[in-house]
């Protein structure tokens, strides 16, 4: 008899436990993501540097 | 010029292909400049002040929305590129290695004050949070590194200005 209350409280609690179980809370948004954007630009910025100053140098000759 | 051309030429097709058979595949060094980035932003607000919370690559102010850090983020590719044009401009080979050295360290710190500040922007705009990420290159690092690549022309006709040439004498 007294094993039989232990099985149904033992099941009762597993059951209960899949009844009662929840999900994670969410997180308060979907994360931000920053990847570095404009880089063509720079690139861009890059070159004419480089012919400017090549072209000056020329010309300095 | 044209060696100029040829070299950057070179450099930016040889560092794809390493990037994109090696370096990706692997995933190593991605994972390391977005997880280290991520954890030390995360300890410098923490000195601050802020609640946040750090999980890999993912910064979380606590109470609102988080900031991830992707492969995108970790700015290998900027550096891949400063590192291109002071390698093909033609310069001193001492003072190539301490520009790049200096440039991709400061460009490294640069990236944490950048995440830092997208982790306040959640909290104090998170409005216009996507226009100050796409704007936050051309604050942190652009001019950054376009003055980096004008001093470096200037090393180049020894007419380095007082700021570089005092960083690097002493």
């Amino acid at each position: 008899m007294k094993n039989r209350y232990y099985m149904i409280t033992v099941i009762a609690l597993t059951i209960l436990s899949f009844v009662m179980a929840q999900d994670p809370p969410d997180l308060p948004g979907a994360p931000n993501q920053g990847p570095i954007g404009g880089m063509v630009w720079l690139a861009i910025g890059g070159v004419v540097l480089a012919v400017k100053k090549y072209h000056s140098q020329k010309t300095d000759k | 010029m044209l060696g100029f051309f040829i070299k950057a030429g070179v450099f930016y097709i040889s560092w794809q292909i390493i990037y994109d058979l090696f370096l990706l595949p692997n995933g190593q060094l991605d994972h390391f400049l977005s997880v280290s980035v991520a954890i030390l932003a995360k300890n410098l607000l923490s000195f601050l002040g802020w609640n946040i919370n750090c999980a890999g690559r993912l910064l979380v102010i606590e109470g609102y929305r988080g900031v991830e850090v992707l492969n995108g983020c970790n700015a290998l590719t900027l550096m891949a590129l400063y590192s291109g044009f002071i390698i093909a401009f033609k310069g001193p080979l001492k003072q190539r290695i301490q520009y790049l050295s200096v440039g991709l360290l400061t460009i490294y710190l640069l990236n944490i004050l950048r995440i830092m500040a997208f982790s306040l922007a959640t909290v104090y705009f998170q409005q216009h949070w996507d226009t100050f990420h796409e704007f936050s290159p051309f604050i942190f690092f652009y001019p950054f590194v376009l003055y980096l690549w004008y001093q470096w022309t200037l090393v180049n006709e020894k007419k380095a200005t007082p700021f570089m040439s005092g960083l690097f004498s002493a």
